[in-house]
């Protein structure tokens, strides 16, 4: 019964902590034929174990179930593959390779969430039947429950470290639960067989059995429910550093949706992830209110960053804080007109350390809360929850005709000297890139001319806004890059929009930026204006010559809005705004070296990168890992610095014989041999000797070679000879050290006591005991148990 | 013990507390989560088992009566829970004497504050003397093996196993007795004068002892009770020197048992029966002793340094004023089996079992010791005593039934020195 149970368990463990898979495809078809699978191997599995046999036994044939449960559903899944797709001819290995390719093909070109493909799908079904089969065998067949759950946290951690918000409790509970229940359920076997253990001992209550181990089950279950719940609320009641101040450069999701239908998975903010994170969890909430005093509020933006490679939008690493806004806005010209702005936030659930501010802002009230402006990122950083704030801005006012000379390149004579990360375009897409925005752009010169004229372009028919991407397009065999991807399948959200538009706008010589932040949202009746989760927007900064940073709106106007107007004076250009070219002071910077950099769409932020978040995931559950060792080290690390401290003080002869002798001393007590008293070195070998066990002649001869230098260096004239004592006191400690089971080696190893400051003074070590007359009794032997 | 956390419960702890602290530093509550269950796990477990910890008074009743070795010994072991908390479920090994064969194990309930449970076991005693029940260790099963927690409980009893006792005939006893007071009396004595009391018919009573007129007036049959005119003495010498037995030694423990049963049937058929050993001359022996007083002597009996004449002057004075004097002795010393001789007063009857040690040790032995028993017997047999040579498998009440039943004097074994006086 015992045994159907553990195999119950192991499947709904395995289903729950694979669960949230789902949040990365855009439907989760693999569940229930993984289901099946893992319901076969356990049905198998619980048979074979019921009828106790051979362990090996029972795991090739639980392999060959999974084999075939692999394989039924390969055959399953090339029925569905496309016509065009050439069929295998052989049924077997050849289908798992088609769909293997097939899947990781989708996991490199699509971005989260991917579309389930047959490949895809094949993969994640076999990824988690491989799972299961591993926890299974271990757990189960081999009966090392703890082990087994070495899989199960792999997986857990990678899901929760990557979709970039907490996951819903039941996840946790479920698998923990299942876990817990494995390891209550075979750690009863011990209750179990007390009466009928191998040590001849003999049952005298055999009507007691079944009421032991009702009731150790019911401890189990209330133990399990109490630690359940406790682990639930730790965390909760535990502040958590913000997942962007360890992990730098990863962790965050794409700026579009955060909801089930985020953007590009690639697209990974490190600083944004707070948002996304934040927002994802409350989907159905507000994510900010506000009233406005202008009936149209301008975007709300958090941040903005600049380095895009690898189909990845990075956050900047160049920060430039500032405990004020700047007196203007860079860029800015005097006799632009404005309109003042005023938003008064009543509800903000965007987490610190990041504001989500109108552009332009000139004046922010945060109430006590400090802040701090980065001047390099144009974005707000607070210190701590901010609940309501007011902020004013300037607005650009699209009623009056711009200045003339605005966006004319080079008309701006304070315009700051811009490092390349505004101007690289993306090198692998650049060839397209540039011949499309050349085209478009025809020979326009102004800058609000090429930026509307590229908007225009990304607003008309020709593109469709979706929050699924194309299927992968091959290019001479190779999947194309992301934003190759959108440009030439023209169908993506506003991360592949904005990407693609600061592409083309560097390529033209214009420095573009991507912003972060959100769309103004939903007008309520209360006047007031909320912000939900899916307004989570990108869009393409600019910087025009007069203008300074500039928002510009590629999003077709069912997701984004109107786009902005920046009027300019009439000119020959064939936007749609009257933009005027100005003369320009300079040559327009056309620098093919700068602007090159070919744009890339950014389908991209997105899209591109199903490796990199592959390679993401891998990095992140790597450090975690990694962070988990360094941890480990700690202990032994005092333990070591605590051993050879007197080594490292030692300056003479007798010093360091001594520091061998705590050493010594330090070291035996960690492998669980108690200090001798406040004895002479004779008594102390006669301690150790004795404690040692006395049956290895080449302990007992090392450590009389230890104690008469010791007893030399103590009481002779001329002192003790301090030759071999460090060799001599690494075999002794050797040669106990192996006597030692592995488990206890282990401890030792990871915990020494010699780590912990309480029970470290050693008697019979140092100056102290110098002086004292060989105490007449010894003190009693003390061999602590080696348990 | 107190409650340790075992290998895995250190790991988990140590686990547990870097997760939570790696899961808080990358700011990942689900990581968190994972660490706070490690961590929580073993805390809750040593929490649990101080909190349940047994605090349990343990008592152990012999629920069948005498012990003897050979038979089989119940035990009532009943725990009490003392504390004022319930205790949790606990896993218990009662350790037993190892005579008394492997340690018993069960599981214990949980028991509320006052509540008791009674487990019943057995043993089978297969050596005689005073064996210990218990301790009783319990040990606390953490569900998920995290802690170890085990203890002694104090309080051992002990069961006190008597010497195995052979029935023997009553009629090899009584055989000669009718006919021959001189020999071995017969069990119920002498015919005396008989008594007015009388008792309830039983099976085999002769019908002539039928007192038919209180059986007229009772209205069942009543037979005359015969009250002994007078008590006849019996003088049982055990020979206990270590010089001849050791222990654990096979031929001693025949001694003993022989020595038992010989007692407990003297005792039954009316005998006043005198116990000599070495460790009873200076207490004890003048007294006549109970059946069930001499088993629990013979129980704890063990080889010792004896003053071996005074040993024979004891049992000489003993049987001083006549009686049966029995005598069951090794065979290594001439000149205390002479002295052991010298006890029987003329007339009176003697009964000298030699025990051919060596035969005990299961190695054949020579002739020529073989030889040398017999003769030692020959001692005796000569100077007028009943005897017999015993050797290792000799079968007490066969032994002792050859011997009384004749007059003359066998080494009742199958061996082929047969000895006559």
């Amino acid at each position: 019964m015992r045994r159907w149970a553990e195999s119950l368990l192991v499947p709904i463990a395995v289903m729950a902590v694979t669960w949230p898979l789902a949040w990365f495809t855009t439907d989760a078809s693999w569940r229930w034929p993984s289901a099946a699978v893992l319901a076969a191997m356990a049905l198998t599995g619980a048979t074979l174990r019921s009828l106790r046999r051979p362990r090996w036994q029972t795991i090739a044939i639980q392999t060959a179930v999974m084999l075939a449960g692999i394989a039924v559903v390969a055959s399953r899944l090339v029925d569905d593959l496309p016509p065009d797709v050439e069929r295998p001819g052989v049924w077997g290995v050849r289908h798992a390779v088609e769909l293997v390719a097939g899947g990781i093909e989708t996991i490199q070109t699509y971005a989260v969430p991917a579309p389930v493909t047959p490949g895809l799908l094949f993969v994640v079904l076999a990824g988690i039947v491989v799972l299961a089969w591993c926890v299974e065998t271990v757990a189960l067949t081999l009966r090392r429950p703890v082990l087994g759950a070495l899989p199960l946290l792999a997986v857990a951690v990678a899901t929760a470290s990557n979709t970039g918000r907490p996951l819903a409790p039941w996840y946790f509970l479920i698998t923990a639960a299942a876990w817990l229940g494995v390891l209550a359920l075979q750690n009863l076997e011990r209750v179990h067989h007390w009466l009928g253990t191998p040590t001849g001992a003999q049952p005298i209550d055999p009507t007691g059995v079944r009421t032991g181990v009702r009731q150790h089950l019911n401890l189990a279950q209330h133990t399990a429910a109490v630690a359940l719940v406790a682990a639930l609320a730790l965390p909760w009641a535990l502040p958590h550093l913000p997942p962007a101040a360890l992990v730098g450069g990863f962790g965050g999701v794409g700026s579009e949706r955060s909801g089930s239908a985020s953007g590009s998975g690639s697209v990974r903010f490190t600083d944004t992830l707070d948002v996304a994170a934040d927002l994802a969890d409350r989907s159905d909430a507000p994510v900010i209110r506000y009233s406005s005093e202008l009936a149209a509020p301008p975007p709300l933006r958090v941040l903005t960053t600049s380095s895009y490679a690898d189909g990845q939008w990075r956050p900047d690493a160049v920060s430039q804080l500032s405990d004020a806004l700047p007196p203007e806005p860079e860029g800015l010209g005097e006799d632009v007109p404005l309109r003042d702005g005023r938003i008064t936030v009543m509800e903000n659930n965007v987490a610190a350390p990041q504001l989500a501010v109108p552009p332009l802002a000139v004046a922010i009230d945060l109430g006590r809360t400090s802040w701090a402006y980065d001047l390099a990122i144009d974005a707000v950083s607070v210190d701590g929850a901010v609940d309501d704030y007011e902020v004013d801005y300037a607005q650009i006012d699209v009623r009056e005709t711009l200045p003339a000379g605005v966006g004319d390149p080079g008309s701006d004579p304070d315009r700051p000297r811009f490092d390349d990360a505004v101007l690289d375009v993306d090198p692998v897409s650049e060839l397209m890139v540039r011949d499309l925005a050349d085209q478009i752009v025809g020979d326009a010169t102004n800058q609000i001319e090429i930026a509307q004229a590229l908007q225009g372009f990304f607003r008309g028919p020709t593109f469709t806004y979706s929050l699924t991407l194309a299927p992968p397009v091959q290019e001479s065999g190779e999947p194309l890059d992301p934003i190759s991807h959108f440009l030439v399948t023209r169908q993506g959200y506003c991360t592949q929009f904005a990407t693609a538009m600061v592409m083309m706008a560097r390529s033209q010589g214009i420095p573009a930026r991507l912003a972060l932040g959100f769309l103004p949202g939903e007008p309520q009746d209360d006047g007031s204006w909320t912000v939900v989760a899916s307004n989570a927007h990108a869009w393409p900064e600019l910087y025009i010559d007069g203008l300074g940073w500039t928002r510009f709106e590629p999003t077709p106007a069912e997701q984004a809005g109107a786009a902005p107007a920046y009027p300019i004076p009439q000119s020959d250009s064939d936007v749609a705004e009257t933009p005027e070219t100005q003369a320009p002071e300079e040559v327009p910077e056309d620098d093919p070296d700068v602007s090159d950099a070919a744009s890339d769409d950014d389908s991209g932020s997105g899209a591109t990168d199903s490796s990199t978040a592959l390679w993401t995931a891998l990095g992140r559950a790597l450090l975690v890992v990694a962070a988990l060792a360094l941890l480990l080290t700690v202990a032994p690390a005092i333990g070591w610095w605590y051993r050879s401290g007197p080594r490292r003080r030692a300056r003479t002869s007798a010093e360091r014989i001594e520091a061998h002798w705590h050493a010594l001393v330090a070291g035996l007590r960690d492998l669980g041999v108690g200090a001798p008293g406040a004895i002479t070195p004779r008594q102390a070998h006669a301690h150790y000797v004795a404690a040692l066990g006395g049956d290895d002649p080449v302990v007992t001869t090392t450590l009389a070679r230890i104690t008469g230098a010791l007893e030399d260096t103590r009481y002779a004239a001329g002192g003790g000879d301090e030759a071999g004592v460090a060799e001599a006191v690494q075999t002794v400690l050797r040669r106990h050290r192996r006597t030692l089971g592995r488990a206890r080696r282990l401890r030792v190893a990871l915990l020494p006591r010699s780590a912990w400051p309480i029970g470290r003074s050693i008697p019979g070590t140092g100056a102290s005991d110098r002086q004292e007359p060989p105490s007449s009794t010894m003190s009693p032997l003390r061999v602590e148990a080696t348990g | 013990m107190r409650p340790r956390l075992t290998a895995r419960g250190h790991g988990f702890l140590a686990l547990g507390v870097a997760t939570v602290v790696v899961g808080a530093s990358l700011g990942f509550p689900d990581v968190t989560r994972i660490g706070a269950l490690l961590a929580v796990l073993p805390a809750l477990a040593m929490l649990l088992a101080w909190l349940g910890r047994p605090r349990l008074a343990v008592t152990r009743q012999i629920t069948t009566g005498l012990a003897f070795s050979g038979h089989r010994v119940g035990v009532a072991l009943v725990v009490t829970a003392a504390g004022r908390r319930r205790s949790a479920p606990l896993l218990a090994e009662e350790r037993l004497d190892r005579r008394l064969g492997p340690p018993r194990r069960c599981h214990l309930p949980r028991l509320r504050a006052g509540a008791q449970v009674i487990v019943p076991y057995d043993v089978q005693a297969q050596t005689r003397g005073r064996h210990v029940l218990g301790p009783l260790a319990v040990f606390q099963h953490d569900p998920f093996g995290l802690i170890s927690s085990g203890q002694w409980l104090s309080g051992t009893s002990e069961v006190l196993v008597l010497p195995r006792v052979v029935p023997l005939e009553r009629q090899a006893a009584g055989a000669g007795g009718q006919r021959n007071d001189g020999v071995i009396a017969p069990a119920m004595g002498t015919r005396g004068e008989d008594d007015v009391t009388v008792r309830d018919y039983r099976a085999g009573d002769e019908i002539r002892r039928v007192h038919w007129a209180s059986t007229a007036r009772r209205g069942e049959l009543m037979v005359r009770q015969e009250e002994q005119p007078r008590q006849r003495r019996a003088v049982v010498v055990l020979d206990t020197r270590d010089t001849v037995f050791g222990l654990p030694d096979d031929a001693f423990e025949w001694a003993v048992s022989a020595t038992a049963s010989v007692i407990d049937h003297l005792d039954r058929s009316g005998w006043m029966v005198h116990l000599v050993t070495a460790d009873r001359l200076d207490d004890g022996a003048e007294r006549p002793v109970s059946s069930q007083d001499a088993l629990r002597h013979l129980a704890l009996i063990e080889p010792r340094r004896g003053d071996e004449p005074r040993l024979a002057s004891v049992a000489r004075g003993l049987a001083e004023s006549g009686g049966l004097v029995v005598v069951i002795a090794g065979d290594d010393d001439p000149e205390h089996i002479g002295r052991l001789t010298a006890v029987r007063r003329p007339g009176a009857t003697g009964v000298m079992l030699v025990l051919a040690t060596q035969s005990f040790d299961g190695t054949s032995v020579p002739e020529a010791t073989d030889a040398e028993s017999a003769a030692l017997l020959r001692m005796s047999t000569d100077a007028g005593w009943r005897g017999a040579l015993v050797r290792r498998g000799d079968d007490i009440a066969q032994v002792w039934r050859e011997t009384v039943s004749t007059s003359a004097v066998s080494v009742p074994s199958s061996a082929p020195a047969a000895v006559r006086s």
